[in-house]
């Protein structure tokens, strides 16, 4: 009989003794050796310890009843796929990502394009990985560090370098952090994920808002040598910094200012020290206080400056430039170009063209169907938004027609319903162990209910709806029109999914998070609330006023009721518990049901 | 605290030595009791055992005003033993009341013989009163 309580605290985390065991590149050659002598040779007593490693070369474990099968993360800086590496990742997602489990809109093989600009595949067996790597490496293409706690994929403006907005070119900058800090052994063990933002545009569409580390454009007056105002001077160019943004865990937090400016060709010293001051000082006893935004809390901006420039850089530090800001549209609520779906000019002449795909996911043959209208009409060049869409860049004038009538653009459209076009999700409980409810699937299911009954006023042209499982905030939830939170609720006394309502969130010049007006929503209610606040909406807007600024008007208690959940024609197949099956959409779906693990062959 | 174990017999990292009883392969048990995926499961010897996203009926007053909390368990903060019993404390929110925050040391099941058993979901769960 035990007695007492036993060693509540530990210090430090099981995760921190895990990796200060094996981590970083070490990791590879024991993932290649599991996967030659097969899953089952990874002791019992030590698979947790191996799956966390195994993150840092992308790789997760699926979640209870798919043991055995792995999600994938590639990880492709800014979003760039090189001409030919679209259909690397159509073919591994065709070879490789099938499993026991077929979703009845996606089919059995896919993949998924995600909010940070990467792509991920399901179902991925451990005896398939090197041959797997070998691909994406022989085509250059990488999961290394796409997840663990280290330099995950560089997000930014993803048409970098072709976009006519543009006001520096930051894909150089992103190139060079990623060769730098990719597989760097003095940044490959951080206390958490270290995410990073590189935009040069004006629209603000790479996120640094939302991101541990944000490098933003901004021009400054080098030693009195420029123009002073930016008009017609000859101000520097380059990017402000902030430090300690992101979403996760119910403590969502905006990038703070640390009044750095700093040219194109010290990003990566900025970058470094800022790295490395997050390595030495993050909280490794704590995983919930370990983001840098935790430390930005308790040092304030002022402190983290002062010890970028005492400890971990060698140069005096400029202050802030005169950043462009007031110019973001981007995820704003309101104004041109809140994603980048659509043609555009790009400065050479050519056109990107921004594709909708509906939550991300592509079915592998469309993949490689796009693949060859790549090649046909553009450069072969594809690149990944962080609203999980797909944009073809270099199309030219005189081809433009001809791939806008292809047939598979009517599914991809560049100019999709707005429901359609403004659906984000993350993984949900497909595959994912944190989520609450279900997410994929039903956001598409929500988004064709909205298109065939519900209506956007005149002048409204796109409203963002993101559905995000849990607290961890993959889809962004707090930053959309309307945000979606997995939740429980009970409905006629029995136990069912249901969503927290949010409202009004969006970046922009000023960023602002979501409300969370309406909580506890059972899921087959919310297409009829939604419906009921766009027709709330209609009739209350003043004259030319968005959804985002109708919500700032009104305070919670007024939208609580705007919102009114509804039962209507709407039908919900998952209000069940899906975490407790082994698959959701499996026809025997108990946990006893669950497949096997994969044999090695 | 994200991750806590309870190590009842042959861990260096823990200073707390208590069998259970049963022999184990170093002639002592070890249960290892973990937070895993992010706070998402309590494993047990390496076994996720206990899952988030589950209502829990709460006999808590220190939580909320309600008589009884409807807790949605949406992260385990920390995994414990109390005797046979092991604890977690969780972030979660009363579906009554709206109330969010982290609870006391809340049971989930029993050491028997070695073996877990994880508690009726549907039970009424209390803090140990002292």
């Amino acid at each position: 009989m035990w007695s007492g309580v036993v060693c509540r605290d530990t210090m430090p985390t099981d995760v921190e003794n895990w990796k200060s065991e094996v981590y970083g590149n070490e990791i590879r050659e024991h993932l290649f050796e599991f996967a030659e002598r097969g899953f089952d040779s990874i002791p019992d007593d030590e698979r947790d310890a191996w799956f966390e490693r195994f993150k840092w070369w992308g790789l997760y474990h699926q979640r209870n009843g798919q043991e055995g099968y792995f999600m994938l993360r590639i990880g492709t800086p800014n979003g760039v796929l090189e001409p030919g590496q679209l259909r690397v990742v159509g073919e591994i997602a065709d070879e490789y990502a099938r499993g026991p489990g077929t979703n009845p809109i996606f089919g059995d093989a896919y993949a998924d394009f995600t909010t940070r600009q990467s792509i991920q595949l399901h179902w991925i067996e451990l005896s398939d990985v090197p041959a797997i790597f070998e691909k994406l490496e022989a085509n250059g293409l990488s999961a290394q560090q796409a997840c663990g706690d280290s330099w995950r994929n560089i997000v930014g403006n993803p048409v970098a370098g072709k976009d006519g907005q543009e006001v520096i070119d930051a894909w150089p900058v992103i190139r060079d952090l990623n060769e730098t800090f990719k597989g760097n052994d003095d940044h490959s063990n951080l206390p958490r994920k270290w995410k990073v933002s590189v935009t040069g545009s004006a629209d603000g569409s790479g996120q640094g808002d939302i991101n541990d580390l944000a490098f933003e454009p901004a021009y400054k007056d080098i030693d009195g040598e420029g123009g002073g105002s930016g008009e017609g001077g000859e101000d520097a160019v380059g990017f402000n910094v902030r430090v300690g943004g992101g979403l996760a865990r119910n403590e969502p937090r905006f990038a703070r200012d640390i009044d750095v400016w700093v040219p194109p060709e010290r990003v990566s010293d900025v970058a470094g020290g800022l790295s490395a001051l997050f390595r030495d000082h993050g909280d490794r006893e704590d995983r919930y206080n370990a983001r840098i935004k935790f430390l930005v809390d308790e040092w304030g901006p002022e402190e983290v400056r002062e010890t970028l420039q005492a400890d971990y850089v060698d140069f005096e530090l400029e202050t802030a430039g005169r950043d462009v800001r007031e110019e973001y549209t981007y995820n704003a609520g309101e104004g041109e170009r809140n994603d980048l779906i659509g043609v555009h000019d790009q400065k050479d002449g050519a056109n990107f063209v921004g594709l909708n795909v509906l939550v991300g996911r592509m079915g592998a043959g469309d993949v490689l169907e796009l693949a060859d209208l790549v090649e046909e009409y553009g450069s072969g060049e594809v690149r990944l938004s962080q609203r999980q869409n797909v944009i073809v860049t270099d199309v030219p004038d005189d081809a433009l027609d001809d791939f806008l009538a292809e047939d598979l653009l009517e599914h991809y459209s560049p100019e999709p319903s707005p429901f359609m076009r403004g659906s984000v999700a993350c993984t949900g409980t497909e595959f994912c162990s944190l989520s609450i409810v279900e997410t994929k699937n039903r956001q598409v299911r929500f988004a064709r209910w909205l298109k065939e009954n519900a209506e956007l006023p005149d002048g409204v042209e796109e409203f963002h709806v993101h559905l995000s499982g849990c607290t961890a905030s993959c889809a962004q939830p707090q930053i959309a029109d309307v945000s979606l939170r997995g939740m429980k609720t009970r409905k006629d006394g029995e136990p069912v999914e249901a969503l927290d309502v949010g409202l009004g969130g969006g970046l922009g010049e000023e960023p602002g998070f979501a409300r969370w007006v309406t909580q506890r929503v059972p899921v087959d209610e919310v297409p009829g609330a939604i419906a009921n606040l766009l027709e709330s909406f209609a009739d209350q807007r003043e004259e030319g006023e968005s959804f985002r600024a109708f919500v700032a008007r009104h305070d919670d208690e007024e939208l609580d009721a705007l919102v009114d959940p509804e039962e209507t024609d709407y039908e919900d197949p998952m209000m069940h518990n899906t975490k407790r099956t082994w698959y959701p959409y499996a026809e025997e779906d108990g946990l006893d049901d669950a497949p096997p693990v994969p044999a090695d062959d | 605290m994200f991750s806590s174990r309870v190590v009842l017999d042959g861990d260096p990292a823990c200073a707390h030595r208590h069998p259970l009883g049963r022999d184990g392969p170093t002639g002592g048990v070890t249960t290892r009791l973990r937070v895993l995926d992010d706070g998402a499961w309590i494993s047990v010897d390496d076994h996720r055992e206990v899952r988030v996203s589950e209502l829990w009926r709460l006999d808590e007053p220190g939580f909320c005003g309600c008589d009884l909390a409807d807790l949605v368990v949406e992260n385990f903060q920390e995994v414990g033993v109390d005797g046979s019993r092991v604890e977690t404390r969780v972030y979660g929110q009363c579906i009554e009341c709206g109330e969010t925050g982290v609870t006391d040391w809340l049971p989930v099941g029993r050491v028997r013989g070695g073996e877990f058993v994880e508690l009726d979901r549907s039970c009424v769960r209390r803090t140990r009163r002292e």
